[in-house]
């Protein structure tokens, strides 16, 4: 089913692409990504494009495509640079393979990968983030609001990429409350939101009052279990505050939309470099939705002046390097 | 020891399990008519996720959570019938019907999602109204029972009249005893006048509907949205559940029960410096570990030694 559905996808696009491809020279860009949906990664990523669709009107043609296993993705991507669009972008380290074989296939595609990395081809760019550093913010954020010294982590699923997250979270409460108690707990799956908030519920009842989660979607589980105990939760990747804007005192935001409207500015200005990003809160590509530019209303709403204070030189000490976040993935 | 060993086993993780629990041996009971029928129903997953789909609008567009329920069952019911058709009346294979069902119920339920509520990924609004928590008379203030069996959704109370339920009617009506007899020998029991395709009509769904409820209590018990394959493998532990229970009634609601707390047990049993990889696998461990150590058993013969040879003989 899901492959029928993609290969009649993708042969519309075709159609449509032979269509747009009578237009010329216009740069055509395409996202392939499993799902869109997320509220976190990769729609933030639709964000950006969405953001080059209004702001660079006229200069640039840009697609969504999605591809819920690998190898209807392949197909996308592969069927993508065969007609020669300009800018092909995905996300994931899984991949990396697909991204390598069909690289120096067609030389004339450039190749965007969010969150790994190809060095040594000269056609993709690849951009990976310091979630460590964001974490490490929203850790000092939940180690300052803490009334009972105790809060919470819910991990997706236990793998090395989601240890900086909970790395940078653990070392950032600690920063400010030494004494202060870290539950982190992982769900072991993105879509088990009923897990996530029985795991969130075994926390607060274990005495956390602010619980981080980075697992998907389970961890919508989080959010509600935190609105029904009354307690806080800070969101991940996209900003979540509007999911329940009672409970929630933040996100760590993964500005996956900057990196992606800003590999398609530079490539409609004909300054693409296949080079490897690596955006921490330096580069504005992590954060706390409660800091600029974001600045996020509902976040604010709870969380007190002095911390936000201190949580702006906290971001400044990170930036200077007073600060230095441990990287827990490599770990 | 007795201090870690309090953390774990107390009354929030076993009113806990028993949540958890409930979803999974509401399909099970659904597969175990299907599979006494001699049917198999490897739509299970499928068919739980469209009512965690068609609770959720239901709840919504009415705001009654009673709304919610009839259409999850109704939601199940309907896709099951469409599957015993092809499986009953086409002969089409039971294992790759139901898997393509599986399939079919994950993209059909992310269509409408899309299509009816404009979201991707998951659905969560004020306007979807919860299943109530009941608190059972008499025993909500008894010291420990209260805790762990009083304050559940009306679903999980559903769940255990149902057992009682089956359980009399597979062991102690005509209708159950045909059932049995259609799984063990259709043939046979055909000879005798037990119109066998019927009763696996029927099998089919209630094992649907059940499916259905059993999604009701995910979607609308456990959260209050709808998440892209929120089942997330429910529906296959209901499936190993059926075989892992030997096929009896309080086996199979055993066994639910059994991979209830397991999954209970991998919640609390972190943060406390056991590997979370480990206790992630402990659900899986326990299976293999009571398969191996369960012997396959026969259901009891519903005829007689003779009157089963005799009917053998007599079809060609």
């Amino acid at each position: 089913m899901t492959r029928f559905v993609s290969i009649l996808v993708a042969s519309l696009l075709l159609i449509m692409s032979f269509g747009a491809s009578a237009l010329a020279k216009t740069p055509r860009v395409v996202l392939v990504v499993e799902r869109l949906g997320d509220r976190s990664f990769a729609d933030s990523a639709w964000a950006g494009m969405q953001r080059a669709q209004k702001e660079l009107r006229g200069k640039v043609i840009a697609k969504v495509v999605e591809a819920p296993e690998l190898t209807a993705a392949e197909e996308q991507m592969a069927a993508f640079a065969k007609d020669g669009w300009d800018l092909i972008i995905t996300l994931g380290f899984g991949y990396v393979d697909t991204f390598k074989k069909l690289a120096p296939k067609y030389p004339n595609s450039k190749f965007l990968i969010i969150d790994a990395e190809i060095p040594g081809i000269p056609n993709v760019k690849s951009v990976l983030f310091r979630e460590h550093e964001g974490s490490f913010l929203v850790g000092a954020l939940a180690g300052l609001m803490t009334k009972t010294n105790n809060v919470g982590f819910i991990g997706g699923m236990d793998i090395p990429l989601i240890h900086r997250f909970q790395g940078g979270f653990e070392q950032g409460v600690k920063y400010v409350n030494p004494k202060a108690k870290i539950q982190s707990y992982y769900v072991g799956a993105w879509n088990d939101a009923a897990k996530g908030k029985e795991l969130t519920s075994v926390e607060i009842s274990r005495g956390a009052d602010i619980i981080y989660a980075a697992a998907g979607g389970s961890g919508a589980g989080m959010i509600q279990a935190a609105q029904e105990k009354g307690k806080y939760g800070i969101g991940v990747d996209s900003d979540q505050c509007y999911l329940a804007p009672k409970n929630m005192i933040g996100s760590m935001v993964k500005r996956v939309d900057n990196a992606v409207f800003y590999t398609i500015f530079d490539l409609v200005n004909g300054k693409f470099k296949a080079t490897t990003e690596n955006l921490g809160i330096k580069e504005e590509g992590v954060g706390w939705c409660g800091l600029p530019p974001v600045s996020d209303k509902v976040a604010l709403q709870h969380v007190p002046k002095d911390v936000v204070e201190k949580l702006a030189q906290i971001q400044k000490d990170i930036v200077s390097g007073k600060i230095k976040v441990e990287d827990w993935m490599t770990r | 020891m007795i201090h870690l060993l309090s953390q774990v086993f107390d009354t929030q993780f076993l009113a806990s399990a028993v949540r958890m629990t409930t979803p999974i041996l509401l399909a099970a009971m659904g597969g175990l008519l299907c599979s006494l029928s001699g049917t198999l129903n490897v739509a299970l997953e499928g068919l739980m996720l469209m009512g965690a789909f068609g609770a959720v609008a239901g709840s919504f567009y009415t705001g009654s959570w009673l709304a919610g329920v009839g259409l999850a069952v109704l939601l199940g019911t309907l896709t099951s019938v469409l599957l015993s058709v092809t499986i009953i009346k086409y002969k089409a294979n039971e294992l790759v019907v139901g898997l393509a069902v599986n399939l079919a119920a994950l993209g059909a339920t992310t269509f409408m999602m899309r299509t009816l509520w404009q979201v991707k990924g998951s659905f969560i609004d004020p306007r979807i109204a919860p299943l109530p928590s009941w608190r059972l008379p008499l025993i909500h203030h008894a010291p420990v029972l209260g805790k762990v069996l009083s304050g559940h959704t009306p679903v999980v109370y559903a769940s255990w009249a149902v057992v009682l339920i089956i359980n009399y009617v597979i062991y102690h009506t005509a209708f159950g005893l045909r059932l049995r007899a259609t799984g063990e020998n259709a043939r046979a029991a055909e000879t005798l006048g037990v119109r066998t395709k019927k009763l696996q009509y029927v099998a089919f769904i209630l094992s649907g509907a059940l499916s259905g409820l059993a999604g009701a209590q995910l979607s609308l018990g456990l959260v209050t949205l709808f998440l892209i394959n929120m089942t997330a493998g429910r529906g296959f532990v209901a499936m190993v559940a059926v075989i892992l229970g030997q096929r009896l009634v309080a086996g199979v609601a055993g066994a639910s029960l059994l991979f209830g707390l397991a999954e209970g047990l991998t919640m609390r049993l972190q943060g406390l410096r056991i590997p979370p990889q480990f206790v992630l696998m402990l659900p899986y461990l326990i299976t293999i570990i009571t398969m191996v150590l369960l012997r396959p058993r026969h259901p009891r013969p519903v005829l007689p030694e003779e009157a089963r040879k005799a009917a053998l003989e007599e079809t060609p």
